[in-house]
């Protein structure tokens, strides 16, 4: 685990910035690069803590995935943004909500980026990739996927 | 159908519970009640039983837990987007009981030796808020990945998950934490009403076989320990030789070792036992404590509290 550079994070915060008009907050906290251009988030404590054990597979959480032009973030890694005002994000009904964490494409309306992030009464559900007519694919892990069935 | 034990079992349990084993099969024929805590990392609880109750969930506290509450009606729980979120943890209402008599305080090093599938490391960081570090340890790389998918829901950011044979990890990481769990790969005789294979496969050797084990981990476990520093020791298991004798072996090697009273919210339980089958344990022992089935309304599980002095 490889803790990134200053330009490194500072790159990070502008893509977020870029992609969802939102400020990445890192005060307090390590950001790692692993594989995949994934992001890990871990307090100070438990990144030296980490360098004290064999075998360590992981520490801390998944936050956010930096891909060719864009940057999409975790459920978790939302709470790492503070949201300004033009922030790119989608308000979702309860029906869409359920959508959204079911991993099913959901009508969001025409955007002007390629990125959203989803709101549901104020819970942040994570990121989604909107196409040209509107439709959003939000980016939720199969593991934390709703059942299909959920209503 | 109804409950089929192993003549194993049932010879083991004619002679444990003579009187209340009618109650413990009767317990073994329900299901387990759905329960649950509110993740303190993402949410209050106030807010998210609110959540919870728009969603058509009844909830009711858990009187001998802090963290704990039932949710009725069955199976909806865990399919609900606040689950999802990380905003709840379904778990047994003793399994919630046994992190709580750890005592984490926030700034903690603690080590969870036994950690998948994350529900016990996951209720330890609630209690650090973010302060301190969890150790989650696993042997099993399979098993390691529902653990760290449960730490990814409930937002542990000062989680290491380490994969690695938890007999050898207190020798290689002496004294580095204020508090340890090792909640023991066991029989599973806790939690039968799950599972009846559980009950009908069982047999002695397959608990003397487990004890081995389990004493490696609770030894490796104590040497990981600070002076000063407290651990539990759990199974959700019954047979003397996988609880009691594992906790015995301890005291027996580590003399200055000390096992600490247990107080239980108005739950019954049953103290250890000062002997089985012969075998003569330490009067210390008898401050270990049995919960049944028909006790809690939920699990069995065996759980010991032991302080390293200094």
């Amino acid at each position: 685990m490889k803790k990134m550079e200053k330009h490194e994070l500072q790159n990070l915060s502008d893509e977020v910035m870029r992609s969802f008009g939102a400020r990445l907050q890192t005060e307090g906290y390590v950001f790692v690069k692993t594989g995949e251009g994934k992001i890990r988030v871990l307090s100070e404590e438990a990144y030296r803590a980490a360098a004290l054990f064999r075998g360590v597979m992981n520490a801390g959480i998944y936050v956010a995935k930096q891909r060719k032009n864009f940057v999409t973030l975790t459920i978790e890694g939302c709470k790492f943004v503070s949201l300004l005002p033009e922030a790119h994000v989608v308000e979702l009904t309860k029906e869409d909500a359920v959508k959204w964490m079911r991993g099913d494409p959901v009508k969001v309306g025409k955007q002007n980026h390629k990125t959203v992030i989803g709101r549901y009464r104020g819970h942040l559900l994570g990121t989604a990739l909107v196409d040209i007519n509107g439709v959003a694919y939000p980016q939720v892990p199969k593991w934390r996927r709703l059942p299909p069935e959920t209503s | 159908m109804s409950v089929q034990l192993s003549q194993d079992l049932r010879s083991f349990l004619e002679a444990i519970i003579p009187d209340t084993m009618d109650m413990l099969l009767e317990a073994y024929s329900k299901p387990l009640p759905d329960s649950f805590r509110v993740n303190t990392l993402k949410i209050d609880p106030e807010n998210c039983l609110k959540l919870l109750q728009e969603e058509g969930l009844t909830v009711r506290k858990i009187p001998f837990t802090v963290d704990g509450f039932y949710a009725e009606p069955e199976g909806l729980l865990t399919v609900s987007l606040w689950h999802m979120l990380g905003y709840v943890y379904a778990q047994g209402p003793v399994s919630i009981l046994v992190t709580e008599l750890l005592d984490v305080e926030p700034g903690h090093w603690v080590l969870d030796l036994c950690a998948a599938p994350g529900s016990k490391t996951t209720h330890i960081a609630a209690k650090l808020c973010g302060e301190g570090v969890i150790v989650a340890n696993d042997v099993s790389r399979t098993r390691i990945k529902a653990l760290s998918s449960n730490m990814q829901r409930c937002g542990v950011v000062n989680g290491v998950l380490t994969l690695a044979d938890g007999r050898r990890f207190g020798y290689r990481h002496r004294e580095m934490f204020d508090r340890v769990m090792i909640d023991a790969p066991c029989t599973s005789l806790g939690i039968g009403s799950k599972d009846w294979s559980v009950l009908r496969n069982w047999t002695t050797h397959s608990s003397i076989r487990l004890s081995r084990l389990q004493t490696s981990l609770l030894f490796s476990g104590y040497m990981a320990l600070k002076p000063g520093g407290v651990l539990i020791y759990s199974t959700c298991t019954f047979h003397p030789i996988e609880n009691e004798a594992v906790v015995n072996n301890l005291l027996e090697k580590f003399e200055e070792a000390e096992v600490l009273p247990i107080t239980l919210n108005g739950l019954e339980y049953d103290s250890g036992f000062d002997e089985w089958g012969g075998r003569i344990f330490s009067p210390e022992v008898r401050k270990t404590v049995r919960i049944w089935p028909f006790q809690s309304g939920a699990e069995g599980f065996y759980i010991a509290k032991i302080r390293k002095p200094g």
